[in-house]
């Protein structure tokens, strides 16, 4: 059965559940932008000019995943994935995979720019908060959540910046996926939670209402950093290293540079540190207490 | 290829002292406990895994993450411009798909460090806070794994440790060059210790930077550097994490029980490595003999 959901408002397709995604909720006669289906997948691409362990390219808009024990996944041109699952595959780890890398993927070909960030509204205004895996991105927009704001994106931070005078937040949903102990610490019980995968405990929390489909001027970028000592700290970026540090936190910046896309990728994080955004570097030791006084904390980058 | 170089051990064997002196070495400067990375990645950091496939382990089985490994060595490897220096506390094994988690095309050596179990046991209770006889049952587990949580996202891969027997001989089988080296003559002779270090690893070996690696790595100097400024890879519940670094420290915390329980699950292969097994080392009876130690015995 073909189920439809909002991807950063478009409409997506797909034979395979996607409970990370909102559900489609705009006329569903409307033709898809992005279509998922199940199918045969060879094995790699014809002509690949980009071979890695994992995935292959070709040009801008072809790449092929071939994960064990998941499947061989080909998206074509930002609209088509095709999945072939293993025989043994995992359904919750191939949505996690659809939702993850290859939503990122699919942004690279359709030229936008994924920072690896959760994005929420501090009084209306957007701040991404970016790391890598277990920084705590989605455990800081979740008490952020709890003192007001509002979160319009987990995991991935959508830019568009294609038009040159208006680089925007395209917003995403409110659904975080968090782990069980990030959950205990925001005092929110695990088990009335969808869970989201299958072996480890991680669990979908709604944190607001639908979002609304209005895009944002983005105000700040936060990069979480926990391998760090000492106390919870903001430290502002300037100018190039703004630029170079946000280059970090590409979502599939591996695939993206395979594809074609480091020169675009510049440009665009050029235009964004231009366009006003701020960028932070948000130092965050281990411990409960530091995660409450760093999202204590995060609300002043919009006082600078 | 510049290739890796693994840095192997058990946990709490003097790993981090070993990459110190390797960042002394290199470097020709003073050991700084805060910039360790330098030399390379941690084997199991996560980001290094996901970026280096382009990929995202968090949404992986632990099993699938497991057989893929290989693959992300053999990129760092690839895409190395100078050898890399990789800390890993795994045994050496086979991936569940059946490969060596540590590819050899992708391996210079190794450098494996192991220190008397009956220490390790003391000083992994302290670092996990977790009590001395829980420590010394998953010393002798094999199935013993460490950073590995459902209900937790680290960022750092689990790692599979087995037994403290197994996982010394685990890297002693290992089908590349293996230096082994004793934390114990580590202490006893740093000197000759690591300038032993330094021929296997062919960094320079001159009297001045052995001289150097020694004085700025010596253990008060370590702990001095974490007092002053922390130091980052120091568990969140950890008191400190160099915190005695003693050879013969375990005979004061030990009980007598506890010490006789490791030596007759780790006998063979501590006296493969020249460990004594008697419990007081010149025939006397030791503080342990003497008065069951309370502290940390749960």
């Amino acid at each position: 059965m073909t189920r439809a959901y909002r991807l950063h408002g478009l409409k997506l397709d797909s034979d395979f559940d996607l409970p990370a995604l909102p559900s489609w909720d705009g006329p569903m006669e409307l033709a898809s932008d992005i279509a998922i289906r199940r199918g045969t997948v060879a094995p790699r691409l014809d002509r690949a000019d980009h071979v890695a362990p994992l995935f292959q390219t070709r040009g801008g808009g072809e790449y092929l995943l071939a994960l064990p024990g998941t499947g061989r996944i080909l998206v074509r041109n930002g609209s088509a994935v095709t999945v072939e699952p293993d025989s043994d595959a995992d359904e919750m780890t191939t949505s996690a995979i659809l939702t993850g890398p290859i939503q990122g993927v699919l942004w690279h070909q359709r030229g936008l720019l994924p920072l690896h960030a959760a994005v929420v509204l501090i009084d209306g205004r957007a701040v991404a908060l970016c790391g890598h895996a277990a920084a705590g991105k989605s455990t800081l927009a979740a008490m952020l959540a709890a003192r007001g704001c509002a979160v319009i994106a987990d995991d991935i931070c959508l830019i568009d910046g294609r038009d040159r005078d208006q680089v925007s937040v395209v917003p995403g949903g409110a659904r975080l996926r968090m782990w069980r102990d990030a959950l205990d610490h925001i005092g929110r019980d695990a088990s009335a939670l969808e869970r989201a995968l299958s072996e480890q405990e991680a669990y979908f929390l709604d944190c607001n209402g639908p979002v609304s489909s209005e895009r944002h001027k983005l105000a700040a970028a936060l990069i979480i950093s926990r391998w760090t000592i000492g106390t919870v700290g903001l430290k502002r970026i300037h100018g190039v290293w703004a630029v170079a540090t946000l280059e970090r936190f590409i979502h599939m910046r591996r695939p993206a540079a395979a594809l074609g896309r480091a020169p675009h990728i510049f440009a665009d994080l050029t235009r964004l540190a231009s366009s006003g955004a701020t960028v932070w570097r948000l130092r965050v030791p281990e411990g409960a207490a530091c995660l409450d006084e760093a999202a204590a904390t995060i609300p002043t980058v919009l006082e600078a | 290829m510049a290739g890796i170089w693994w840095l192997a051990s058990y946990p709490k064997s003097g790993n981090t002292w070993l990459r110190a002196v390797i960042a002394s070495l290199v470097s020709g400067r003073a050991a700084d406990i805060n910039s360790l990375d330098v030399l390379g990645s941690n084997a199991i950091y996560r980001f290094g895994f996901d970026d280096g496939l382009g990929i995202e382990s968090a949404a992986l089985s632990f099993e699938q993450v497991t057989n893929l490994r290989p693959r992300a060595y053999e990129v760092w490897a690839a895409e190395a411009a100078e050898p890399i220096y990789c800390k890993t506390h795994d045994a050496y094994r086979a991936t569940p798909a059946g490969e060596p988690l540590f590819p050899a095309a992708a391996t210079r050596g190794a450098v494996y460090v192991v220190r008397d179990p009956r220490a390790v046991a003391v000083s992994f209770s302290h670092h996990s806070a977790r009590p001395l006889d829980e420590t010394i049952a998953r010393m002798d587990d094999p199935h013993a794994v460490f950073g590995r949580a459902a209900g937790q996202l680290y960022q750092q891969i689990h790692e599979q440790l087995y037994r403290w027997s197994d996982h010394v001989e685990s890297w002693l089988a290992a089908p590349f060059p293996v230096h082994v080296l004793r934390f114990e003559d580590m202490h006893a002779d740093p000197a000759g210790a690591f300038a032993g270090v330094a021929r296997f690893l062919g960094l320079p070996c001159d009297p001045e930077r052995i001289a150097l690696a020694v004085e700025s790595t010596a253990f008060f100097r370590l702990q001095a550097q974490e007092r002053a400024t922390g130091f980052r890879e120091k568990p969140y519940k950890a008191e400190a994490f160099f915190r005695e670094g003693s050879v013969e420290g375990w005979r004061r915390v030990l009980t007598a029980e506890q010490a006789t329980r490791i030596a007759a699950a780790h006998g063979a292969v501590m006296q493969r490595l020249g460990y004594d097994l008697r419990l007081a080392p010149s025939g006397e009876a030791s503080d342990a003999e003497q008065r069951p130690a309370a502290h940390l015995t749960a």
